[in-house]
């Protein structure tokens, strides 16, 4: 008992009852990271896509964050008509949300699949979208294809908000459900996680945007790559 | 005497929904009469309040395929296939219901999974694990959190309807459609019960 209680306050297994070490884990088998408490973000991006927005008649917003009311609320206050589509939630519908998630994406079949199902039903074009941090769990064959669909889809001129995270040291990557809060903030409501892929620098940023008019940077104190792309 | 206990037993398919409870539950309004076969419809009712109201109802054994028109409430546990109009009235989908038709009414309240456009005068609901495949029209949306929706909301103003109804006022009456059945009067449902 004793001995069980300090393992467990040195994170270690309990012993077996036999006495004998329980057999470890493989290794391969990660823990899920715990979740951080929801918490409410400043975005310089989110203000200036507003803003661009802000006196202009009726637009067409496309949302990959899913349908929330708090979105919606803001979104019609502008007067916009909003497309919704939870992109993460369809990428694990069809990769599945185990280990599997990256190494399906490469399947030709599955991609193609994936890309139906998201853009497909998409009837553009677009003169907003807001894309949050769903680019980066696409491994990059996927991620040129889905690139090159928001290219086809969106209206010369609109804007394109998203980011990236810049944590090259972070072991997984926070999913997370996005409520904006107003103009300029949005909360941060944490769903689950995944392993993290190879961060986006600014360089491959400005490649994975090539075929955009221009790719706009913004300074966050916290590890991301906010990113605003004019079509 | 009326034994509704034995009723029940000799139809334990009628389609009786759920009892009504307050936001933000799951709200189906119990009809005030029993209702037969899955659906019943009572023309002669006005509209009233939420909680005496008289509903139709399809229960969740009955499909359906066709048009339903409606000038009640209705509430669909049910499958249906094909169009839905009560352009006056609540519709509501309840948590067993699957409706793959395009939808139009007064209020539509989702609980179940639907695929096809809702058009709503007033309001649409879609509440925690509901599902709704399509475009939405209306006037004032509620999305729970848990729902899940694709598709366009196009939010329609009041004051931008207004113009319409006065031209739609002012206009001559409009020559009647050559339709391909009669309709009854007060409610028409063309149902193909497969169960």
């Amino acid at each position: 008992m004793l001995k069980d209680a300090l393992r467990s306050i040195f994170g270690k297994p309990p012993l077996a009852e036999s006495g004998n070490r329980a057999p470890a884990a493989p290794s391969i088998v990660e823990k899920p990271a715990p979740l951080a408490p929801p918490s409410v973000r400043q975005s310089p991006g989110l203000d200036q896509f507003f803003q661009s927005l802000d006196g202009a008649p009726t637009r067409r917003i496309l949302d990959l964050s899913g349908a929330s009311q708090a979105n919606l609320n803001i979104l019609m206050e502008f007067g916009h008509r909003l497309y919704c589509e939870d992109f993460v939630a369809t990428m694990e519908r069809v990769f599945g949300d185990g280990p599997e998630f990256y190494t399906r994406q490469a399947d030709p079949g599955e991609m193609e699949r994936f890309l139906e199902q998201t853009f497909a039903a998409l009837d553009g074009p677009f003169d907003g979208a807001l894309l949050w941090d769903t680019l980066q769990f696409l491994d990059p064959p996927l991620l040129d294809h889905a690139v090159g669909h928001l290219y086809r889809l969106m209206e010369p001129g609109a804007l394109l908000w998203t980011f990236f995270s810049s944590d090259d040291k972070a072991a997984r990557l926070p999913i997370n459900s996005y409520r904006i809060e107003n103009a300029k903030a949005y909360r941060v409501i944490p769903r689950t996680n995944r392993p993290a892929r190879p961060v986006h620098s600014s360089r491959s940023i400005e490649r994975m945007f090539s075929d955009f008019s221009s790719v706009k940077f913004f300074l966050t104190r916290d590890h991301f790559r906010e990113v605003l792309v004019r079509r | 005497m009326w034994d509704w206990n034995k009723k029940k037993e000799e139809e334990p398919r009628a389609a009786v929904p759920p009892a009504p409870t307050p936001a933000p539950a799951p709200a189906a309004p119990r009809p005030s009469a029993p209702i037969q076969q899955g659906v019943s419809m009572n023309p002669s009712s006005p509209r009233q309040e939420p909680d005496s109201r008289n509903v139709a109802a399809i229960g969740k054994s009955v499909a359906v395929t066709g048009q339903i028109v409606s000038k009640e409430d209705l509430y669909i546990d049910g499958e249906v296939d094909g169009t839905v109009e009560l352009p006056e009235n609540r519709l509501t989908i309840g948590a067993n219901g699957k409706v793959k038709a395009n939808v139009r009414a007064r209020e539509v309240v989702i609980l179940g999974s639907i695929q096809g456009n809702v058009e709503a005068t007033e309001k649409v609901e879609i509440r925690k694990d509901a599902r709704l495949g399509g475009d939405i029209r209306t006037a004032r949306i509620v999305i729970e959190d848990g729902a899940v929706f694709k598709g366009n909301i196009d939010i329609v103003r009041p004051e931008a309807r207004a113009p319409k109804a006065q031209a739609a006022a002012a206009a001559p009456a409009p020559q009647p459609q050559p339709a391909p059945a009669p309709q009854p009067a007060q409610a028409a449902l063309s149902p193909e019960l497969k169960r």
